[in-house]
């Protein structure tokens, strides 16, 4: 699971290593954060949420055992 | 700190009585309300998260906007992240974050993450900026997340995979540390860090790459909460996943390198001892002070103790034996003597220099002078001057020419300090200083001196 989310994350890194664009003046440092923390987020908040439920499974799991 | 306040519209910092207080104003008015109300600033504070402030009236002429003064509590030293060790830095940046979730779940969020933002209070990282909270723009990203990714996660990655000084970037760079300088010095090895090759190397290009967009554009850009708070998760995880490189430096073994029998460190212990108890300062600066075991007899005794090295492996085990052992009255600090911390940022008056800042009644100076004279040939009288600067009350060690750590340091070079004997050096220290008392070590040649400023 871990592995197949890192993936989707490095495609997405990889089409932004190789669709670089010249920087212009003026740039605005928020301008790429935003979009970029826009993209991360909804793919980290599924990773994050999934590795929740699996903890808590795992946990569930150990106090059984 | 009071230097900057003047950039954000809704309050600064001033000085009055010779006390620090904050005025809010009318732009600041509906967010502070919102912290109070919200209840945010009594979990933050109670968690000693967050300074504590008075609201106050003081009789002072305000301006059109003026809403409120509050006072906050006084922190005795200003410290700077370039200053704090790997271990301090990394607390910094987790408190930050930490501050980030509590905020978002009381509908507030912080509008900055600066590294200045945080100070060393009782030992522990404390955020100091009152005005850093607004209120929750549902669905909009965290504006601070870049602000943070090059004043924290930057250094810390740099120390981490490149080398253990290069928080000293900072001070080139006040806002925070270009992410995509990080990222062209970043070696493979720190690129397999999925963290670091997210925030650090993929931030930054994705920040070249929509540098052209519209601010409105960007503004259109959304994410819920959820998003937000497993952004914040991924930093943490991927602070909390950076370790101090292992390496070895000069220092970071001294203790065990030192020309001195155990009987003679702990006669210099007794001796350093007693001057302090004859004195009874409030605040000391052991410069030189490498893992903190002299500092420590200073903050034994509840004196507010600055405890300076130039190594970053002493200033580290310094931090974490401090911090292991739930220290309130020692801060580990790096600086180097022969090139102070400066003052920087627009007109010089944002952050302020060393000898600004720390101003104590007792320095200490131990195993030091041989180091400034001989290795950096700065004369006695301008390294007595330096200390006069600092301090009113002095112990210093006078290491005589013909012990052995000052022949190592001659070795290698030629000799062409005539005028390092005892006679130059109280002769030089004497224009600054008086000297109270001077007491030989046992089974060595050098000397303890106490001295107070003219």
């Amino acid at each position: 699971m871990k592995i197949i989310f890192k993936l989707s994350i490095l495609v997405l890194l990889t089409s932004l290593f190789f669709n670089n664009q010249e920087a212009q003046a003026y740039i605005n440092p928020g301008s790429g954060s935003y979009i970029f923390q826009t993209i991360i987020g909804g793919f980290l908040s599924i990773f994050y949420f999934v590795k929740k439920i699996f903890k808590s499974l795992f946990i569930k799991k150990d106090r059984e055992q | 700190m009071e230097n900057t306040s003047y950039k954000d519209p809704a309050g600064f910092i001033f000085l009055y009585n010779n006390e620090i207080y904050r005025q809010i104003n009318v732009e600041g008015k509906a967010d502070y309300d919102y912290l109070i109300e919200s209840k945010l600033y009594n979990e933050l504070t109670k968690k000693e998260l967050l300074i504590t402030h008075q609201e106050v009236s003081i009789e002072k002429e305000v301006s059109k906007n003026f809403y409120k003064f509050i006072k906050p509590r006084k922190i005795d030293f200003i410290s700077y992240p370039y200053e704090w060790s790997f271990s301090a830095l990394k607390d910094a940046a987790l408190l930050t974050l930490k501050i980030q979730k509590i905020a978002l779940k009381y509908k507030m969020s912080l509008k900055d993450a600066s590294s200045y933002n945080v100070q060393f209070l009782n030992g522990k990282p404390i955020f100091i900026d009152t005005l850093s909270f607004e209120k929750y723009n549902k669905k909009e990203p965290w504006k601070a997340y870049n602000q943070f990714c090059r004043h924290f996660l930057a250094p810390l990655v740099l120390m981490s995979y490149v080398d253990i000084s290069l928080n000293q970037l900072l001070i080139t760079n006040i806002d925070g540390i270009p992410l995509d300088i990080v990222s062209n010095m970043l070696p493979i090895k720190a690129k397999l860090n999925f963290g670091v090759l997210l925030h650090i190397c993929g931030h930054s290009k994705s920040q070249k790459k929509y540098s052209n967009e519209k601010q409105s554009d960007c503004k259109k850009s959304t994410m819920n909460i959820d998003s937000q708070f497993a952004v914040i998760e991924s930093l943490e995880d991927t602070i909390k996943s950076l370790k101090f490189p292992n390496i070895y430096t000069e220092w970071g073994n001294y203790y065990n390198n030192t020309n001195y029998s155990t009987k003679a460190f702990d006669e210099k212990k007794h001796i350093v001892n007693n001057f302090i108890d004859r004195i009874a300062p409030k605040t000391l600066c052991d410069l030189g002070a490498n893992r903190g075991d002299f500092s420590r007899i200073a903050s034994s005794k509840n004196i507010q103790t600055l405890s300076f090295d130039i190594d970053p492996i002493a200033i580290e085990d310094n931090y974490l034996y401090a911090k292991k052992h739930n220290e309130k009255f020692i801060l580990p600090l790096k600086q180097d003597f022969n090139n102070l911390s400066p003052s920087i940022g627009f007109m010089s008056n944002e952050r302020t220099g060393f000898l600004s800042r720390f101003k104590v009644d007792m320095i200490m100076a131990l195993a030091l002078i041989h180091h400034l004279a001989i290795s950096n040939n700065i004369p006695f009288k301008n390294i007595a001057n330096f200390f006069a600067n600092i301090g009113n009350y002095l112990i210093v060690e006078f290491i005589p020419k013909q012990d052995s750590k000052v022949q190592i340091l001659l070795s290698s070079r030629e000799d062409i300090f005539s005028n390092y004997n005892q006679e130059n050096f109280e002769t030089s220290f004497k224009e600054f200083f008086d000297i109270i008392d001077t007491v030989q070590l046992k089974d060595s040649a050098r000397i303890l001196y106490l001295m107070r400023r003219k």
